[in-house]
């Protein structure tokens, strides 16, 4: 741990005192997340939770460690449900612009998403619907939203396998620099480059079904 | 010419002395030639001048200011200087005579001056190697030795002023030859001659030059050569036919061939053949290209083999042909096939050779002999292999054309893949072409023709070699358990022989499988012998011992088989001696492969008893009718103990072969528990040897689909175990690469399809035996 430990404000100590899990002091569970979101007024199926999620360092869904709610609220100075509120809505806004951030999000989604450890592979619908919070609610990649449809038609209704953090991975930067670039042709896209195979599969699919040339 | 010599110091006297002589020398006298007194009189009046002037030296020569310093100068520049005169003015008053052609007073004219020359050069012996010579080595470019200052000057005074006339004649008569006129060559040859002899380099005199060869002959010859050719050609192709054209090409390069050997300077011959490849092959080539097609359609291979001479003096026009060639197999290939998938009243030869009554091998279904279709193919290779080889000379390009199209019908064809996404069906095809003349049950009149070479060639062509093995080795193992092989020798030449084209490793488990059938034998002997001496009943017993992972077998549960009481001494007995020799090894009984013979004395009386060939679960069925003639379905089938569906299939034949009696009868009685069945009092057939195997149903899909997943599996195995060593070793590596190196390695078994080898990349990197780096780089994890 590189970061120096930090005097912890008493009103943020008693915000996360009001959530922790009653058998485990060191994490908050589903119970507390739920009223914590609630407190927060953030719906739970709503993309600004899994921002929070991110900014917190959540390891899985609806668990927050002590260590990272206490460090990175008081990192920032923040003591308040309001303040904190108004925080993540910041974050959440600014991630339509900044890339890189974004980029962190969705690399950090895959990770979060596992729920036993060792496990590798994504479940392909959970991963479908994560893809659609996480894409389909961004102006960005609006130009793909038919195609994008269509992957996840193409996942649930043919491929129908777990995705692994590589194929998550690669499927980003299948969207930013071949699908955004030319939606309707995928005219960069090359079958000997090092796509994974789902993706490949993904363009046969494509053009089987008379979709793409 | 006076007798008394001049005196030596007087160069005019010396001078008057010799011209009459060199006038001799030099023909300017007609036919008359010098005397040898006159000549030795010339050579003695030269040395005497040369020789005097030389002793004392002479002040007024331009030479003795040059090499001032020399108190012994060498006497010759004046009369050097007279010479050089005398040649110019004999060689400009040479006339053509008005009859003769400017080439023939110019080859007449020229044979006698240079015959001259060589005397005159003799003659002035003394000056040639005293005053010339120094001089020359003394840096003087400008003085020659008399026969090359002749040639210079015949060369400035009379030829360059006449060089394009007389090179436009010589190349007059080259073209009236052409056209077949009688012409004299010896003018063209002295006169072309006579240009390498001018060709004088002035730095060194021996270094042989071609500057005027090439400059005045060479250039125009060539040019004249291309443009009477070109028109040639043209014309004589808009008026016959391609093949014509061929025989005429062939004649005219061998014409100008002997050509240029007789009177051309070697230098030429590179470039006229060049000239002459350019105008009437290149040029022409398409035509050929496109008379090709249509002798290959007449199988006209002696005019193909002129085609591919002709073609081949211009290498670069080879490839276009080959292409054509290619695709024309191709073609070939896929209208065969089509042939014999809907076969019309003339049949080719091949499919003729099984007409003898067995034609219906080709079933209605539309499906085709493996016989007639390895046929097919092996007749399309033939011809064409024949055709590369003796009318093509087995060039490499057509060799690769040739196996490039070979291996497209071997593996793409409307038989092979009917469906897109089908696999490849010739390497089971191939595998029951082979089963076909190894079986010993084939008859002979239908394996005609069936060869280990035939196989053998369509196997080199077979890109899916690990599907071969697999298709080859089930039936090799159908054929070694049921005793069904013609001969081992052939069988194991066989596996030689693809050990050979493929690896060791190949065939390991074929190996193997023999291995196991001759460990068997021994194991047999062994179990006989101890049976012998018990009052066991069934003494003739073969067990087999197969390595589980080398055999194509399963251990099915639907097989789990309860043995009979008869059988079980034999049974122990084998399982006794084999763990007494490897003990910890484990035997798992195939009940469902394997076959039994039954005497059954269901005879009328006095007859012999039948012999029942039956499976496994048959025989115990059978066996149970020794305690009681009677049984209900539930009983025989808590008997026989495999699974219900099995035992079913295994029933049903004994009953419609009416051994068994049912009651109630019917179909939808037949699995009922409490359906009786009872063995009859005497079986009512004509044949003493029954086989009851044959009609059981099995499920041939099912082993198809097992032997297409197992080929897959395998496959997805060899690619993993390829990726992890190339990465292991490289440690890093960029996708393309190692997908390159990937397929290259599994060439040997397998064409691999690029999104395979994804995918196995896909599965190590989810396994974490490898992890991306840089989007397209790969890294091995340890």
């Amino acid at each position: 741990m590189n970061s120096k430990p930090l005097k912890i404000d008493a009103k943020l100590n008693a915000i996360y005192d009001k959530y922790k899990d009653s058998n485990n002091e060191n994490k908050i569970d589903i119970n507390g997340t739920i009223a914590y979101l609630e407190d927060l007024d953030f719906d739970p199926e709503h993309p600004i939770s899994l921002t929070l999620a991110f900014f917190l360092e959540a390891p899985s869904m609806g668990v927050f460690t002590k260590e990272k709610f206490l460090y990175k609220w008081q990192k920032d100075r923040i003591n308040s449900l309001s303040g904190m509120r108004d925080f993540i809505l910041k974050l959440h806004n600014s991630l339509e612009t900044n890339d890189s951030l974004f980029q962190e999000l969705y690399n950090f989604t895959f990770g979060f998403l596992m729920e036993v450890p060792g496990q590798r592979l994504l479940n392909y619908e959970l991963a479908v619907d994560y893809w659609k919070l996480l894409l389909m609610n961004k102006k960005e990649f609006e130009p793909c939203y038919t195609r994008l449809e269509q992957w996840f038609d193409f996942i649930m209704n043919e491929y129908k396998r777990g995705l692994s953090n590589d194929t998550w991975k690669m499927f980003f930067l299948f969207i930013k620099t071949i699908a955004l670039k030319d939606p309707s042709n995928f005219e960069d896209y090359d079958e000997m480059s090092a796509w994974p195979s789902v993706i490949d599969e993904y363009i046969e699919y494509l053009k089987e079904n008379k979709l793409l040339n | 010419m006076s007798q008394s010599f001049p005196v030596a110091s007087d160069l005019n006297a010396t001078w008057s002395f010799i011209q009459p002589g060199l006038e001799f020398i030099l023909g300017a006298q007609g036919d008359q030639g010098v005397t040898s007194k006159m000549y030795m009189n010339c050579y003695t009046a030269i040395y005497n001048y040369c020789v005097n002037k030389s002793r004392h030296g002479s002040a007024n020569t331009p030479v003795s200011a040059v090499s001032g310093n020399n108190s012994y100068s060498l006497a010759g520049a004046e009369i050097y200087a007279k010479l050089d005169e005398y040649l110019v003015q004999f060689i400009t008053s040479l006339k053509k005579d008005p009859l003769e052609s400017f080439l023939e007073f110019y080859v007449k004219r020229w044979t006698r001056f240079t015959i001259g020359a060589g005397y005159m050069n003799n003659v002035f012996d003394y000056m040639n190697r005293y005053w010339v010579q120094k001089e020359r080595s003394d840096g003087r470019r400008d003085v020659f030795d008399v026969n090359t200052l002749s040639l210079l000057k015949w060369k400035s005074h009379l030829f360059n002023n006449n060089a394009d006339r007389l090179i436009d004649e010589v190349l007059d008569q080259i073209e009236k030859q052409r056209n077949n006129e009688i012409v004299d060559s010896n003018y063209i040859s002295t006169a072309i001659k006579s240009l390498v002899y001018l060709g004088i380099d002035i730095q060194d005199l021996k270094k042989p030059n071609l500057v005027v060869y090439i400059k005045h002959f060479e250039h125009k010859f060539l040019q004249k050569t291309a443009e009477y050719y070109s028109k040639e050609s043209a014309k004589f192709l808009s008026q016959h036919n391609v093949v014509d054209y061929m025989k005429k090409c062939d004649t005219r390069l061998s014409e100008e061939v002997s050509r240029s050997n007789n009177y051309l300077d070697n230098h030429t011959k590179k470039f006229l053949l060049e000239t002459l490849n350019t105008v009437l092959i290149k040029d022409h080539a398409q035509a050929m290209y496109d008379q090709f097609l249509r002798l290959l359609e007449q199988d006209e291979i002696e005019h193909i083999q002129i085609m591919y001479k002709l073609l081949a003096r211009v290498p670069s026009t080879l490839q276009p042909l080959a292409d054509t060639l290619e695709k024309y197999i191709k073609d070939e290939a896929s209208k065969a096939i089509e042939e014999i998938k809907n076969p019309s009243e003339d049949i080719e030869d091949l499919s003729k050779q099984s007409a003898d009554g067995k034609t219906s091998k080709r079933t209605t279904a539309g499906l085709v002999s493996p016989k007639s279709y390895i046929h097919t193919l092996i007749s399309i290779y033939i011809k064409f292999n024949d055709i590369v080889t003796v009318a093509i000379n087995k060039d490499p390009i057509f060799i690769k054309s040739l196996d490039n199209a070979c291996r497209y019908f071997v593996n793409k064809n409307s038989i092979a893949i009917p469906t897109p996404k089908s696999n490849c069906k010739t390497p089971d095809l191939l595998a029951r072409y082979a089963d076909g003349f190894l079986k010993a049950t084939s008859r002979e009149s239908d394996i005609i023709g069936m060869t280990p070479d035939n196989l053998m060639i369509i196997f080199k062509f077979i890109d899916d070699k690990d599907a071969f093995e697999e298709h080859y080795r089930r039936l090799l193992a159908k054929r070694l358990i049921n005793n069904n092989t013609k001969s081992d020798e052939l069988e194991e030449s066989i596996i030689q022989k693809l050990q050979e084209e493929n690896s060791l490793e190949y065939t390991s488990k074929m190996t193997k499988m023999f291995q196991d059938m001759k460990s068997s034998e021994d194991l047999k002997v062994n179990v006989r012998e101890e049976l012998s001496q018990t009052d066991n009943q069934v003494k003739d017993f073969t067990p087999l011992i197969l390595a589980q992972s080398m055999w194509p077998f399963k251990h099915l549960d639907d097989y789990k088989l309860k043995l009979a009481p008869e059988l079980m001494p034999s049974f122990d007995k084998v399982q006794e001696i084999y763990n007494k020799k490897h003990t910890g090894r484990q035997l798992q009984w195939l009940w469902n492969h394997g076959k039994s013979e039954v005497k059954a004395n269901l005879s009328r009386k006095g007859k012999p008893p039948f012999l029942f060939t039956v499976s496994n679960v048959q025989l115990m069925i059978l066996l149970a009718f020794n305690k009681s003639n009677t049984y209900s379905f539930k009983e025989l089938f808590d008997t026989v103990g495999v699974a219900k569906h099995t035992f079913e299939a295994h029933l049903l034949p004994f009953t419609k072969y009416k051994l068994i009696d049912q009651n109630p009868p019917g179909a939808e009685c037949f699995s009922k528990d409490d359906t009786k069945f009872t063995i009859v009092e005497e079986y009512k057939s004509k044949k003493l040897r029954v086989n009851f195997v044959s009609s059981i149903k099995t499920e041939q899909k099912q082993e198809e689909e097992n032997t297409n997943k197992e080929i897959d599996e395998s496959r997805r195995n060899y690619l993993s175990a390829c990726i992890v060593r190339i990465m292991k070793a490289r440690k890093q590596m960029k996708h393309n690469e190692l997908v390159n190196d990937v397929a290259t390695q599994s060439l040997s078994r397998f064409r691999a399809k690029i999104i395979d080898i994804k995918r196995v990349i896909d599965y190590l990197i989810e396994k974490e035996y490898l992890r991306r780096i840089d989007n397209d780089t790969y890294e091995y994890l340890a």
